[in-house]
């Protein structure tokens, strides 16, 4: 047992300082508790098969059950900070599942209300900010949108400069890491590629057809069009357009978009899906969603389950948007 | 557990559980219209894939082989492209030239799981890339003249603003 203060049983409302700032005492007894629950686990791991210690990165389910509050200032009493750590928000960041819902809650939360977070919940945020820049820079993939994201955290540092929670040191603090993290992004490039090595172009248009099909940004399609005359000539083939809009809309909505005496037959489907995602803006789609239990109010991943014992009652489960994850925590 | 033989194109042979090997499309209809006997000694020639590739796509296979089997209509094709799963992600941390030859014989051997997460991970490397950099990525060489290119680059403007 870890010796925490002279009454480790205390509400672990006080603060303790780490080699990494203040934290609270409850946050820090459960990094602790974690800590060592891996460390046991994963020797248990080794001695049973030494070869593969590869796969003992989720040992745990990360899951939090939240304190509601029945006010209308604030919906609910469990911090930012806690929540997103017991939520192994920096791992989901690293992973390919969650990366996406991440960063958007990254995106909403640094957009409308970072200034007012409290400063050990600042501190959290840029933690997972650094990991989704570590993640684009290992994959090479999303760097646009990273650097969106970056520059988005820009604005709003400077814009709360002086109006913030928490002090100016911490401030300066971030300042000087989102520098830090937007030189390695632009520092990141593409190798120019020789001769010998393998060209999209060389694969079958069967195979290219199939990727284009997983792609569903307008911009995305475009883009890849421009590059070669043979990607330009599938890119405008009228099935993959049909396909997007057929996924993404209803009827009535295609109804909705048509002009006087427009039929759904007169209209080319890539103009179509254009005035589409217009008009009724782009369907955001995760594969992986923080859920809310509307009987013990665990919030949990999707893809690691619930946490309490009664599987029925996953169908009683809310899934968040991002959005309403911000909402939650930040008033 | 019945196993069959599988010859590469450079003539080495693997030999595979049959169930394993069904995933294949290619394989399970070559299997069920020849009858071949599970004691026949002969091996599946496979003339468009190397040894290399063909390991590869019985490790996915031996790995992937209690999944469900994909749904069959086409109308509701995934558009999500980071459903990968962390086995597959890590499965796919390979050269472009492996990845392409891995979606090449995907899709001879009609192994469904297989082309969609290799075709996921070709795409996820095309979002947000401006074609230059798309160009780079893919060593696509530009065959358009400028006036092509302005062309196109007008044809794509918003539909709208003709």
């Amino acid at each position: 047992m870890p010796f925490l203060g002279r009454d480790w049983r205390s509400g672990g409302d006080e603060w303790l300082k780490t080699e990494k700032g203040w934290e609270k005492v409850k946050i820090r007894r459960w990094k602790i508790f974690e800590n060592l629950n891996e460390n046991v686990v994963s020797r248990c791991y080794k001695r049973y098969d030494p070869e593969e210690s590869k796969q003992i990165a989720c040992t745990t389910q990360p899951h939090i059950f939240i304190v509601k509050n029945s006010t209308k200032e604030q919906k609910c009493q469990t911090s930012l900070s806690e929540a997103f750590s017991k939520l192994d928000m920096s791992g989901a960041a690293r992973d390919i599942k969650r990366f996406s819902y991440v960063r958007k809650l990254l995106e909403v939360i640094i957009r409308n209300k970072f200034s007012s977070l409290s400063g050990s919940a600042q501190r959290c945020i840029f933690q997972i900010l650094q990991e989704t820049v570590q993640r684009v820079i290992q994959t090479k993939n999303d760097v646009k949108l990273m650097k969106t994201l970056l520059n988005d955290t820009h604005k709003a540092l400077n814009k709360g400069k002086y109006l913030h929670v928490g002090s100016r040191s911490l401030w300066n603090m971030h300042l000087n890491s989102l520098q830090q993290m937007m030189i390695a992004l632009e520092e990141l490039h593409i190798d120019t590629p020789t001769d010998e090595s393998p060209s999209l172009c060389d694969l079958p248009d069967d195979c290219m057809r199939e990727i284009l099909y997983k792609l569903s940004d307008r911009e995305d399609i475009i883009n890849l069009g421009q590059t070669c005359d043979r990607t330009s000539s599938l890119t405008k083939e009228d099935g993959l357009w049909r396909d997007l809009c057929v996924y993404y809309f209803d009827e009535v909505q295609m109804a909705k978009v048509l002009k006087n005496n427009e039929t759904i037959e007169s209209v080319r489907w890539s103009c179509l899906y254009e005035r589409l995602v217009k008009r009724f803006g782009f369907k955001e789609d995760y594969t992986e969603l923080l859920n809310l239990c509307k009987h013990c109010n665990a919030l949990y991943w999707s893809c690691h389950g619930h946490p309490c014992p009664y599987p029925d009652l996953e169908k009683e489960s809310a899934s968040l948007s991002p959005v309403m994850c911000m909402e939650l925590f930040c008033s | 557990m019945p196993s069959i033989k599988l010859s590469s194109s450079d003539g080495e042979v693997f030999s595979v559980e049959v169930e394993i090997a069904k995933q294949s499309n290619t394989i399970k209809t070559m299997l069920e219209d020849l009858g071949m006997d599970e004691e026949d000694d002969e091996a599946v020639p496979l003339p468009n894939v190397n040894a290399a590739i063909l390991k590869r796509v019985i490790q996915w296979c031996t790995y992937h082989k209690d999944d469900p089997p994909p749904p069959e209509d086409d109308e509701n094709k995934e558009k999500r492209t980071d459903d990968i799963s962390s086995w597959d992600a890590d499965f796919l941390k390979v050269d472009q030239g492996t990845l392409f030859e891995l979606i090449l014989a995907a899709n001879y051997l009609d192994i469904k799981g297989l082309l969609d997460v290799t075709c996921k991970t070709v795409a996820n490397m095309i979002k947000g890339k401006s074609p230059e950099e798309i160009r780079k990525t893919f060593n696509i060489k530009n065959d358009f003249t400028q006036a092509e290119e302005d062309q196109v680059r007008r044809e794509n403007e918003w539909c709208e603003e003709k």
